[in-house]
């Protein structure tokens, strides 16, 4: 098998080459940055490329292999890390130029070093919207990310460079963040797995902050079991993020192959499949009958959860930024910017409001749980649109595109549930997106739901062929 | 004692009001979309206050003491 060939395995594949011999740390690393410089033109998806730090952590790997150590379970995976992330040594962006005046960081983002610690090689950062704040994937100062199943459609956003980053094979695994669909989003345009999982499992310290109340890390891949693999890296209690639960870890493992036998899965209806075009409910419909789910449920409210999730985002995020509007307000991408200034003016009852309405809807999808294990929506109501476009029309009605993208995701991290993304195919062209929702706390019942799909050929993420 | 009647909240006065207490400089080039926002967060703020809750129900941002 080339070296190429290998770099289009899962990160648990290219591990498992690693542990046999077929190839060292060291070529793999070689290989992954040669191809990021063929493709990454193209794709637009790293901004940074630590090519000096992946040689010597791939190096290190070597030694340890001939030294016959045990290695760990994604030993020599080329990964990286949305640009919001801190890696040591470079300045972390966030997609923003007014945060590229800073100092680089002084040490790796909790999640980065835990990825490295199982045996992730970093490659560098990646593209994303300014400040998070966005679905598209474009970003005013580093151009747009572009989507590997068609370079002149989006990627989605905020975390389009790891979108784009694992589906034309750059890496094996991104991390990315999600605060209102921002792992779900370019998981469904760019077709990888995705994992969004429960609100304060994984610790964002060392990320830099959007929403604080909303914002969650987590994996895109082109595998379940890279899912599953990465998460369990990530887990664990982190005193640096005020957020991250103190219960003790639960690590996956092999659990995804447990199997659905058992599992009550519904399919939402009522807002989730309101505003939509045709492939997002081609899509649903797959799924639906790949699991064999027949029930349908409803989510009470749901369209006033992405309303007061929408609220609680522009004010948190305007209050984060203030200083940054008063000083350099001309310096942000106006899209941003404008929604950041709006955001500073809220009446404080209406912010209040959306996170009294947060308890009463946390509470409401609780008690479905008691009658479904699983729940099924799709991430988006199209796929990958153009780059540029500003308009949409869903169920008739024409309606500015970059809010309208969240529709579907907004309602379920504003709740923090956790979620797998999956990709399926309704057409040759483009991928869908299908959240399959699981009740906070039960990341592994998703993972199972997920890796059924997976292993039934219905959801896959294939390294997209450029030439195409 | 009856209820006011909702009001309809201007997104203009609401700019006039309560920026020059941010202290952000705003080009005026940028005010129809600062207001576009405003408006839709008015809407939602709207349809929330429709949706009365039992006072009972507390908000749900995250804190926990001693952390």
């Amino acid at each position: 098998m080339s070296l190429d060939d290998l770099l289009d395995r899962d990160a648990v594949g290219i591990a498992s080459a690693f542990r046999a011999g077929e190839a060292s740390a060291s070529e793999i690393a070689e290989a992954a940055l040669a191809r990021i410089e063929e493709r990454n033109p193209w794709l637009n998806a790293f901004t940074d490329v630590t090519a000096e730090r992946a040689r010597a952590r791939a190096a290190a790997l070597d030694a340890a292999r001939a030294r016959g150590e045990a290695l760990p379970p994604l030993a020599a995976a080329p990964v990286a890390a949305k640009n919001l992330f801190d890696l040591a040594g470079i300045v972390t962006r966030a997609g923003s130029r007014i945060n590229r005046d800073q100092r680089p960081a002084t040490a790796d983002a909790t999640a980065v070093a835990r990825l490295e610690a199982a045996g992730g090689v970093t490659l560098g950062a990646l593209n994303m919207g300014e400040y998070a704040y966005d679905f598209t994937g474009e970003n005013a100062h580093d151009g747009p990310s572009r989507n590997p199943r068609n370079t002149l459609r989006m990627t989605g956003g905020s975390s389009g460079g790891s979108g784009g980053a694992v589906a034309g094979g750059l890496a094996a695994i991104a991390l990315g963040s999600d605060t209102n669909g921002s792992i779900r989003v370019p998981s469904a345009f760019c077709g990888t797995f995705g994992l969004k999982p429960t609100y304060g499992r994984l610790s964002r310290a060392g990320a830099f902050p959007f929403v604080a109340s909303l914002d969650h890390v987590g994996p895109l891949a082109r595998s379940v079991r890279d899912l599953a693999a990465c998460y369990d890296a990530l887990l664990g209690p982190d005193p640096a993020d005020p957020a991250c639960t103190r219960r003790a870890a639960e690590p996956i493992g092999q659990g995804f192959e447990e199997g659905i036998e058992e599992l009550r899965i519904a399919r939402l209806g009522g807002w989730f499949a309101q505003h939509r075009m045709e492939e997002s409910d081609r899509a649903l419909d797959m799924v639906a009958g790949a699991l064999g789910a027949t029930a349908r449920a409803t989510m009470p409210k749901a369209e006033l959860a992405r309303g007061a999730a929408f609220l609680i985002t522009m004010a948190e995020a305007a209050e984060l930024h203030q200083s940054r509007l008063r000083a350099r307000a001309a310096d942000f991408d106006p899209a941003v910017r404008d929604r950041l200034i709006a955001g500073s003016l809220l009446p404080a009852a209406w912010v209040q409001a959306a996170q009294r309405f947060r308890r009463w809807f946390a509470a409401e999808v609780e008690e479905l749980f008691h009658y479904h294990d699983i729940l099924l929506a799709p991430s988006t109501p199209m796929p990958a649109p153009m780059i540029g476009t500003q308009e949409v029309t869903l169920d008739g009605v024409t309606m500015p595109l970059r809010p309208n993208i969240g529709l579907y995701t907004q309602p379920i991290s504003f709740i923090g549930l956790p979620v797998a993304a999956v990709p399926v195919w309704p057409s040759t062209a483009l991928p869908m997106g299908v959240q399959v929702i699981a009740p906070a706390w039960r990341e592994d019942l998703a993972l199972r739901v997920a890796r059924a799909l997976e292993a039934s050929g219905m959801a896959w993420a294939p390294v997209a062929s450029l030439e195409d | 004692m009856r209820p006011m009647p909702d009001p309809d909240p201007d997104a203009d006065a609401l700019i006039d009001a309560l920026l020059p207490s941010t202290g952000i400089p705003m080009d005026p080039a940028w005010r129809p979309a600062v207001a576009a926002n405003l408006r839709v967060a008015a809407a939602i703020a709207k349809a929330l206050r429709d949706f009365p809750l039992p006072d009972s129900v507390e908000p749900a941002p995250v804190f926990e003491p001693g952390r």
